[in-house]
């Protein structure tokens, strides 16, 4: 579903090379619901971008559902995203001039799909979000909780092989959080699909059914969670380096 | 303060390079059409004052025939008369130097040498003044033409007369509006004029002493004069001795020619601070748009600055201070290069342009003040806008929907502004004074109402708008839509600023177009014309009556004369003539298939063979409801002010048109855009008409009109010693068109300029937003959607603006236009048909277009190249 290759990568941040990433090793063979933790700087969000198709890597291999995304072309970088990939950032998700039902739509409006077929797949999404009676506000009208629902619902339209997803709660109460960590398990084994989310809270991991460990670049192992709560994960976290 | 000013400023290079760069065209341009005014007026001025001369006053004839010389020695006899010297003007005198076998026309000056320098200095490039009899100073003109230096002999055409050339003078201001010039004595000139004893004009110095004091006087002695101050010893001088000149001559005190020079300035005055108004406007709505999506930006710094004590006060004059030193730092770069600008031209132009270049300091003062003003009043709504900034709800930084009351309150206060002239036009009885409010402040509020409607009327279209363009661009509708409707105001505004050119543009083809095609065309001339300067004589006529080509002539003599409580255009700038066309009327009405618009043929001749009657121009009837049987005063030369019945109302047989084009009485510029005519019986008796001048002709069809009018010339010159020539109504038709044609590209230059002052305004309003909306771009760009889409998103934005700016524009130069209609009607009485160009409008909004497009095009490259972690860090 998911692997990165000896995957090497930089960035010029003023007069100073950044390196963010050296020789990443990782794989996620199967669907399901996994945390990458690290701390800020470990380049947790480098690897996102990447898996993301996002960014390019210096060297080394990004592979998601069999595509090796290093050798396409920007356009087709663009189409994979759009029907293979879904993305849910920490904030800001959403259009702020648009309606939720009108940001869940875009990728497909932007793909041209019919409105036919645009309105029953939002309206499932969003029934099965629990957000239907919010489909006509604007995001200055609706929580960060339902905004994160809503970003969830546009990444789910064309049923993606992955879903990635950036620090999704860093703006959200604990409630909220929990709730959203819950769905995105759920979301996972019930649509079988890889959900990887990067975080640095020890409570989101201890949703996830697997924890990658990243520090200085490099990825330095991981562990199953079967059932720890956030201290374990915490400290099982802390034996590998992170 | 001024930290946080200057943190504005600093904070967003890029863009305050763009405003700081609009602000300096709208400089340069002010600054360049400021200072070309004032060297084209000081030209105009140093020809009119050289032309009047240094003398304390002068004696011509009414209607600047020539009298008898008899009347200088008289002038020479009054004891307070220093000096008196008599001059005679000859144009049209064909000079010829057999070295060469060049030729020349030019206009002799005959003087007395003894005097006449200390009236008209003259600068001698080389040789000396003359002297003696048949000598001659010719000026660089003639100089050039003739290929002639000091010593050769120069032959007037058809004559024996010889001048020795002993001296070249300077060309005088703005030559080219005369014909050379050659000075020679007066005795000489009365020799080649064939009138011994005539002169056209005594200059006359008055000795020192007396009642010397000046003292300013509103009340002029003399007719003619409107305004300015004078001499009153001038004037005692004139009162106490204008009984003993005959009835047909005047003295002429300078306040006439002054107020003749006035009139010239005024209008160019008028028209350099229409340009100022509009591009401060222009100016003001930019700046305006720039730093109201600055704030709207910086919302969340400027609540971080409340929340940490940072006064109202001080976050609004930071807005101020930001918008005027935009301002300032755009007239200080665009000062000199307008200054530079205007130097080119000049240089372009020096033949024109003699008097030298004008640095018209108190017109680039006003330039740089109003630039600065606008810039000042342009940052007020962001200065108003952060200063209501609260801390807790910008904190939040959500978007906020605009609120729909306040596109109405635009569309409210616009239709207010835009509806205020015509209700002006309408309820003022008295056109001068609505054209007075119309300049400025009419004008003004037209322009500001109309940038306010922008606002409703994007809104307005915009669900069309988009959907049209997201088809054809191939981008989601919705997208577009919701990027168009989240800032309103903003783009609305920007279009706002980018229609003022297109609307100028408009304007400019449609009242021009129409006053072309509508009224000059539409004029009926006769198929050709003959003009004499020294009246035809009977030998003249038989020959020109002889000509088989010719089916009918009518012979004129037109002058302009004054009228009394009757004026047309503006009272202020256009004095009271009109053109006294005498002839034999029968054969005039016979021969121009004349239109009537109130009384018919058989009744108007009836009355006009009674003496004292006169038939006018539509202009009397439209202008001042003046038809059958009302009575219009004329000042006459020798009965002074009388009453003549009007006959009837005709319409335009371009005889005015002719007159202009011949150059026809025009020594003072008093043109005249009226005309009454009347017998040659009247003219001889009130107006000392003595022979015609012109004469029109209708041709045979099958006649060439040039060869025609070719052949008659070379019959007439040699029985004639002044000025000939004759045109065809083609010809002359032609020569108008051109020069009309290319004032209404000089002006649609400025119209062109205004709109790359705006495009500047779009740049920044694109780069704003951008940078407002970089996130969303990258969420955008992460979800699927190409660089492509996103180019074309904003490209659409811009397209948007420029079609809401080309509708208004229209509109607005549409209104323009009519309004100009009206005010032709009521000031001028003229009439036309109506037609808006729509070559010019396509033409106008495509520009727009590719402008608005040009000026988003750097920053929608930028966007594209960026890559979508970019633009999705731009959140850190």
């Amino acid at each position: 579903m998911l692997a990165l290759e000896q995957v090497h990568k930089s960035y010029q941040l003023g007069a100073q090379k950044v390196q963010a990433l050296r020789g990443l090793d990782l794989r996620i063979d199967k669907p399901g619901f996994f945390a990458v933790m690290g701390r800020s700087g470990s380049g947790k969000s480098t690897f996102l971008h990447l898996a993301a198709g996002l960014d390019r890597p210096d060297s080394g291999r990004v592979i998601v559902d069999g595509e090796d995304l290093s050798k396409l072309s920007d356009a087709k970088l663009t189409q994979f995203r759009r029907g293979r990939l879904g993305i849910v950032f920490q904030k800001f998700n959403l259009i702020s001039t648009m309606t939720a039902f009108q940001n869940a739509a875009l990728p497909a409006v932007i793909d041209g799909k019919p409105k036919a077929w645009i309105d029953a797949r939002v309206n499932e999404l969003f029934s099965a979000l629990e957000i239907d009676g919010r489909a006509q506000h604007r995001p200055d009208a609706m929580s960060g909780g339902e905004q994160q629902r809503v970003a969830i619902a546009r990444a789910m339209l064309f049923k993606p092989a992955v879903l990635l997803a950036d620090e999704p709660t860093g703006n959200l109460d604990s409630a909220n959080s929990e709730r959203l960590w819950k769905l995105l398990g759920t979301l996972a084994q019930e649509q079988k699909i890889t959900v990887v989310m990067v975080t640095h809270e020890p409570a989101a991991a201890a949703h996830c059914e697997r924890v990658f460990v990243i520090a200085d670049g490099q990825n330095k192992g991981h562990f199953e969670v079967n059932g720890l709560d956030s201290i374990g994960v915490a400290s099982r976290y802390q034996q590998l380096g992170g | 303060m001024w930290h946080l000013a200057t943190n504005n400023l600093a904070g967003r290079p890029g863009r305050t390079a763009l405003l700081v760069t609009a602000v300096t065209l709208a400089t340069v341009l002010s600054v360049l059409v400021a200072v070309t005014i004032g060297t084209l007026q000081h030209s105009y001025t140093e020809s009119m004052k050289s032309a009047a001369g240094a003398g304390d006053l002068h004696v011509r004839h009414r209607s600047y025939q020539r009298f008898d010389a008899k009347l200088l020695e008289q002038i020479r006899t009054i004891p307070e008369v220093e000096f008196a010297a008599g001059r005679l003007e000859q144009r049209g005198v064909n000079l010829e130097l057999s070295r060469t076998k060049k030729n020349v026309i030019v206009v002799v000056h005959g003087i007395e040498p003894q005097y006449d320098r200390l009236f008209f200095p003259v600068k001698l490039l080389e040789g000396r003044y003359i002297e003696n009899e048949d000598e001659a100073v010719i000026d660089g003109r003639v100089m050039v033409a003739l290929e002639a230096k000091v010593g050769d002999e120069l032959q007037i055409e058809w004559q024996e007369t010889r001048l020795k050339v002993v001296g070249i003078s300077e060309q005088p201001p703005l030559t080219v509006l005369q014909l050379p010039g050659v000075i020679t004595t007066l005795k000489s000139a009365q020799t080649i004029a064939g009138y011994p004893n005539k002169l056209r004009k005594i200059e006359i110095k008055l000795k020192e002493g007396g009642d010397a004091a000046t003292s300013h006087s509103a009340v002029p002695a003399q007719e003619g004069g409107t305004e300015g101050a004078y001499d009153a010893r001038i004037d005692a001088f004139i009162k106490q001795h204008e009984w003993k000149l005959p009835r047909d001559t005047i003295f002429e005190p300078p306040a006439n020619v002054r107020a003749g020079i006035n009139r010239g300035v005024k209008w160019t005055n008028l028209i350099g601070q229409i340009v100022t108004l509009l591009v401060c406007l222009s100016t003001a709505f930019i700046i305006v748009t720039g730093l109201t999506t600055a704030v709207t930006e910086r919302t969340r710094e400027l609540a971080i600055m409340r929340c940490v004590g940072t006064p109202r006060l001080h976050i609004g004059a930071s807005q101020v201070a930001t918008g005027g030193f935009i301002a300032a730092l755009g007239a200080i770069i665009g000062t000199p290069l307008g200054i530079a600008l205007a130097y080119f031209i000049y240089t372009m132009n020096r033949e024109i342009l003699s008097s030298g270049f004008i640095f018209n300091l108190p017109g680039i003062i006003q330039a740089i003040i109003a630039t600065i003003v606008a810039g000042l009043l342009g940052a007020l709504y962001p200065a108003i806008m952060a200063t209501r900034v609260r801390p807790l709800e910008a904190l939040a930084a959500r978007a906020r929907q605009p609120r729909f009351w306040g596109v109405v309150v635009c569309l409210v206060v616009g239709l207010v502004c835009v509806l205020f002239e015509p209700m002006t036009l309408l309820m003022m009885e008295d056109a001068e004074q609505a054209f007075w409010i119309y300049l400025p402040w009419g004008l003004g509020a037209t322009f500001f109402g109309y940038c306010l409607i922008c606002v409703a009327v994007l809104v307005f279209l915009a669900p069309l708008l988009t959907t049209v363009i997201a088809k054809v661009l191939r981008i989601p509708r919705v997208l577009l839509h919701e990027t168009v409707m989240a800032t309103p105001f903003r783009h609305g505004l920007t279009a706002g600023a980018l229609m003022m050119g297109l609307a100028m543009l408009v304007a400019i083809w449609t009242e021009g177009g129409n006053l072309l095609h509508g009224w000059f065309n539409t004029i009926k001339m006769p198929d050709a014309f003959i003009m004499a300067s020294d009246g035809l004589s009977p030998e003249m006529m038989k020959i020109i009556r002889d000509d088989k080509n010719l089916t009918r002539i009518c012979a004129v003599r037109a002058i302009p004369v004054q009228t009394r409580g009757v004026s047309f255009g503006v009272r202020t700038i256009t004095p009271p003539f009109t053109l006294f066309a005498a002839s034999n009327v029968d054969q005039f009405l016979e021969m121009t298939d004349i239109e009537w618009l109130d009384g018919d043929k058989e009744s108007a001749l009836k009355r006009i063979a009674q003496g004292k009657a006169v038939l006018v121009g539509r202009e009397y009837l439209i202008a001042h409801g003046m038809g059958v049987g009302a009575k219009i005063t004329l000042k006459t030369f020798t009965q002074g002010d009388q009453e003549f019945e009007i006959a009837g109302v005709v319409g335009a047989v371009g005889l005015d048109v002719a007159v202009a084009h011949f150059g026809i009485g025009q020594e003072y510029a008093e043109a005249s855009v009226s005309t009454v005519f009347g017998t040659l019986e009247d003219g001889a008796t009130y107006f000392n008409i003595e022979k015609p001048d012109l004469i029109l002709m209708s041709l045979a069809k099958e006649a060439d009109d040039l060869a025609t009018l070719e052949n008659l010339r070379q019959k007439l010159s040699p029985l004639t010693r002044g000025e000939l020539r004759a045109d065809s109504s083609r010809v002359i038709r032609k020569k108008i068109q051109a020069i009309s044609i290319r004032l209404m590209t000089v002006a649609s230059s400025l119209a062109l300029s205004s709109l790359l002052i705006a495009s500047f305004g779009v740049a920044n309003l694109i780069v704003a937003e951008i940078n407002a909306r970089r996130f969303e771009y990258g969420v955008i760009r992460a979800i699927g959607g190409h660089k492509g889409m996103l180019g074309r998103l904003i490209a659409g934005q811009t397209l948007v603006i420029a079609l809401v700016a080309c509708i208004v524009g229209t509109a607005l130069g549409v209104q323009i236009a009519l309004v100009g209609q009206v005010f032709h009607r009521r000031l001028v009485g003229m009439t036309y048909g109506w037609q808006l160009p729509w070559d010019v409008v396509l033409w106008g909004s495509a520009i727009v277009i590719i402008m608005a497009l040009g000026a988003a095009a750097p920053a929608i490259a930028r966007l594209m190249r960026k890559q979508p972690t970019a633009l999705l860090a731009a959140d850190a």
